[in-house]
């Protein structure tokens, strides 16, 4: 399965910083619709398979955009199971976008709490060596 | 070309110019890139493919080395002509 490629900014010891921001692991207010988290109620966002897909004043320099303080992060799409409450929304075709969702309706904080729960299982991507 | 893809060249050298300053610093960028990040969702399907391909505009190194080997393709963007569509891979090895 594709990877999950996210650009955000690094904490301290290498793994993303967690809030409710702009390029952070979490998601912002604006991204649950609703009142509850669930399938088709939004989620975190990430690009799926092929990181040049991803908006350019988001990915870092050495990956060809505009952004000079994130990292490239990817998740293996395993991380998303049953046990998280999490999966993956359809993909766009175009820009190979998605969202992780909820698997299953819940409130708002815990699903922020299960997107912060697989901070330990994204790793940083090797930017290329010729550019995309 | 819409005005929203206008304004989005327009903050790309707006961010390229601020990154010259002796005094820059990583976090100003922050308001301009939220802006850019809000702009790229109103361009059309095309204009994103391209603004995607051209993420080097934003840096006055890479800037600066693409004018230098290209020196009138600035004049000549056109989206709808190829010949000034992408870059190539020299400024790509420079970021490595």
């Amino acid at each position: 399965m594709n990877p999950l490629f996210r650009a955000m900014l690094p904490a301290e010891d290498g793994a993303p910083q967690i809030g409710d921001g702009r390029n952070l692991l979490g998601v912002r207010p604006s991204d649950v619709k609703g009142a509850s988290a669930g399938p088709g109620q939004g989620g975190l966002s990430v690009t799926v398979g092929d990181y040049r897909r991803m908006m350019a004043p988001l990915r870092p320099k050495a990956f060809g955009g505009l952004h000079s303080e994130t990292v490239m992060y990817e998740l293996p799409q395993a991380t998303l199971t049953v046990a998280s409450n999490l999966h993956l929304g359809p993909v766009h075709d175009r820009t190979s976008h998605a969202v992780i969702e909820a698997r299953e309706p819940c409130p708002v904080p815990a699903f922020q709490l299960a997107i912060q729960a697989t901070r330990p299982h994204w790793a940083r991507t090797a930017p290329p060596t010729e550019g995309p | 070309m819409s005005g929203a893809h206008d304004k989005y060249l327009e903050l790309v050298g707006v961010l390229r110019d601020a990154r010259r300053s002796p005094s820059w610093a990583a976090p100003d960028d922050r308001e301009i890139l939220g802006v850019l990040e809000d702009l790229f969702d109103q361009l059309t399907p095309e204009e994103q493919d391209r603004a995607n391909g051209e993420g080097w505009r934003g840096w006055p190194d890479l800037y600066d080395a693409y004018m230098e080997e290209h020196p009138m393709r600035e004049r000549a963007l056109d989206i709808h002509d190829p010949r000034t569509l992408g870059a190539p891979p020299r400024e790509w090895r420079l970021v490595a």
